[in-house]
């Protein structure tokens, strides 16, 4: 933690007309991680990674990189090379051409030049590829290629905007690894904007969650999974079944809440917000068992006394092969989501449509979210 | 019998059709040429085969000089067109300022103004407003064909480039930037790379448009800047000779040259041959 901040968001803000792209957001990038901006369309996640390259300025705030504040200091001044969305590949000029094209504008010699662009084509296994148009080269292919002429001016930071959405699903899932990888072989700060949170997920080290141009979180992935900040960030990544609160008893030990739209009272093994607060609760579908006998039933599967039990018919399928998520209507009528697993050794019959069920959950399961 | 588009030419009304077309466009020209060989003074009775008109015409020292004045011209003007029309289009597409939409319609205005009305500007303007001097060492006596010829043609060519331009992909400029690029380079190694069929094009058409233009130039032209069209509307005047035929065969001929030279290269990759 005593790096210092390669790049640095000082309260930044970008403005295009009344719209608010980016609102005061701060924000640290640590030298050499792999930080995704992540959020929906439109939530000024691509206008932070432009305000780093230097193609837009900011509107208020300071963005520093290396501790410098770079104001005033133009696109192709800056020490970042940027990967961009659509690739962006000169189509006039050669795989070779296209990567050495950096080298070529700040004026590195032709001999030094192309026993660098040789080394980027092994880099990223395009070997044998150099004269080759880009129209010439699959969709990986030109993904590599954009990466090679980002990464040859040894950029301080490399800057990828939506990097794998060129590529079809199958493609995408392998790059994934392989850009990670990459990173790591390198050595470079990877800052990624992906509206893909899957992709972020399984490529960052770290992620700020962004919308409507402000931070909502910025955490590890599995901390923003397992212990999101507000709904918005329990929403958008992943599925989740979200109730709006109200404290009922909050004794040493578990607390109970009463949630609108479900029939019970929750038990909860946490803390108990302090009354008058508003709250939610999260539960994710796949923290949420399924089982044909319920409590009080001599045969119930599990405790009564650290589990929260609710009875609901089976109102939807979805297969997804490994999983099925359900839709599980609650005598009130609210769906809750239900994720189980298919084909687990042992496991009872599947569900079916319109069978009575009862939903069972640990205490420990849900997040309480404040916002 | 339905049937796809290219079916029809085998219906008759449709070859009834095509056959008009092909005898009232292309006949008037077929004859023109075949009687520029014709062994007669007169032009309405075939006597057999001859280069004689071709070798009189190239004996003749007026219209030679026509003739180089013609492309001197041509070539002078599409050269500042070029330069003038695609300056005009990067500044329209480039920055958004006040005016923007009346200097557009301005830039376009000579293609649609009649081509008799340019020519009376241009006869008062260089007559009452700012005379042309007489009597320059050449090519400076052919200025006054020239700016007006510029004056129609850069429209053209402004016209070819900011389509062009309309296509262009901003992140290929956003990305030479973000490698180091200044403005200057990104124009040279991306913009430029880019409008090159455009720039063919819209310097192939100025050139046709100057080499073949009358109206504008007979207003212009004086007595010693004579050009090419001019010369032969002169020798019209007394009678269809087939040195006029000779003539005109020629000036067909380049500008259908020309025409499918700017066609071929449109039709390939052209950025990609420039480089």
């Amino acid at each position: 933690m005593a790096a210092p901040p390669i790049i640095c968001f000082d309260n930044v803000s970008k403005f295009h007309g009344p719209v608010r792209a980016v609102d005061g957001v701060s924000l640290d990038i640590r030298e050499g991680e792999f930080f995704a901006l992540l959020g929906p369309s439109g939530c000024g996640k691509t206008s932070l990674l432009r305000l780093v390259a230097g193609l837009e300025m900011p509107s208020a705030g300071r963005v520093l990189i290396d501790g410098v504040d770079v104001a005033g200091v133009p696109a192709n001044r800056r020490p970042v090379n940027m990967v961009f969305q659509g690739l962006a590949l000169f189509p006039h000029m050669t795989v070779a051409e296209n990567i050495g094209y950096g080298l070529k504008v700040a004026g590195v010699a032709p001999a030094e030049t192309a026993d660098r662009v040789a080394d980027a084509l092994a880099l990223v296994k395009l070997v044998g590829l150099g004269q080759r148009r880009p129209d010439q080269l699959s969709g990986g292919q030109r993904q590599r290629v954009a990466l090679a002429r980002a990464l040859i001016k040894r950029p301080r930071v490399l800057l990828l905007d939506e990097p794998l959405s060129a590529l079809d699903a199958k493609l995408r899932e392998a790059m994934r690894a392989e850009l990670a990888q990459l990173q790591a072989d390198v050595g470079i700060t990877f800052l990624m904007v992906t509206h893909d949170q899957d992709e972020a997920l399984a490529m960052a080290d770290r992620c700020a969650v962004l919308n409507h141009g402000r931070v909502e979180q910025v955490a590890a992935p599995a901390a923003l999974y397992e212990m999101p900040a507000s709904r918005f960030v329990a929403d958008f990544i992943g599925g989740v079944n979200v109730f709006e609160g109200r404290l009922l008893v909050a004794l040493p030990g578990p607390a109970s809440i009463a949630a609108t739209d479900l029939d019970v009272p929750l038990r909860l093994d946490i803390t108990a917000p302090p009354p008058g607060t508003p709250f939610w609760v999260a539960l994710r579908p796949e923290r949420i068992a399924l089982y044909r006998r319920g409590p009080g039933d001599a045969a119930a599967p599990v405790a009564d006394t650290d589990h929260n039990h609710a009875a609901g018919i089976v109102r939807h399928i979805a297969y997804r092969g490994s999983a099925s998520l359900y839709h599980v209507a609650l005598g009130n009528g609210r769906i809750v989501q239900v994720l189980r697993p298919n084909g687990l050794p042992g496991a009872p019959a599947d569900f079916v449509m319109a069978e009575p069920v009862w939903l069972t959950w640990a205490a420990t399961a849900p997040t309480l979210l404040f916002a | 019998m339905a049937g796809g588009p290219l079916d029809y030419g085998h219906r008759w009304p449709m070859r009834l059709w095509l056959a008009a077309v092909g005898v009232f466009l292309y006949g008037p020209l077929l004859s023109l040429m075949a009687f520029s060989f014709n062994n007669s003074r007169r032009t309405i009775v075939w006597r057999g085969f001859t280069l004689d008109w071709y070798r009189k015409l190239f004996a003749d020292a007026d219209l030679l000089t026509a003739f180089g004045n013609s492309l001197t011209i041509a070539a002078l003007s599409t050269l500042v067109s070029l330069g003038l029309g695609t300056a005009t289009a990067l500044l329209l597409w480039r920055f958004r300022f006040e005016g923007q939409t009346a200097i557009a319609g301005l830039v376009a205005l000579p293609i649609v103004v009649p081509e008799i009305c340019l020519g009376v500007a241009f006869l008062v303007f260089f007559s009452a407003v700012l005379p042309w001097p007489t009597g320059l060492a050449w090519p400076f006596n052919l200025g006054a064909i020239i700016i007006a010829h510029i004056s129609f043609s850069f429209s053209f060519v402004a016209l070819v480039v900011r389509a062009r331009l309309a296509g262009f992909d901003h992140s290929l400029a956003d990305a030479a930037r973000d490698l180091g690029a200044s403005d200057g380079t990104i124009l040279r190694d991306i913009l430029l790379p880019h409008l090159s069929p455009a720039l063919i094009a819209g310097g192939l058409l100025a050139f046709t448009l100057s080499l073949d233009d009358f109206v504008i130039t007979f207003f212009t032209s004086g007595p010693d800047t004579i050009t090419f069209p001019v010369k032969v509307y002169a020798m019209v005047r007394f009678s269809v000779t087939p040195e006029v035929n000779a003539a005109s065969t020629l000036l067909i001929l380049l500008t259908a040259g020309l025409a499918a030279l700017a066609l071929r290269l449109q039709g390939g990759d052209i950025g990609r041959e420039a480089l």
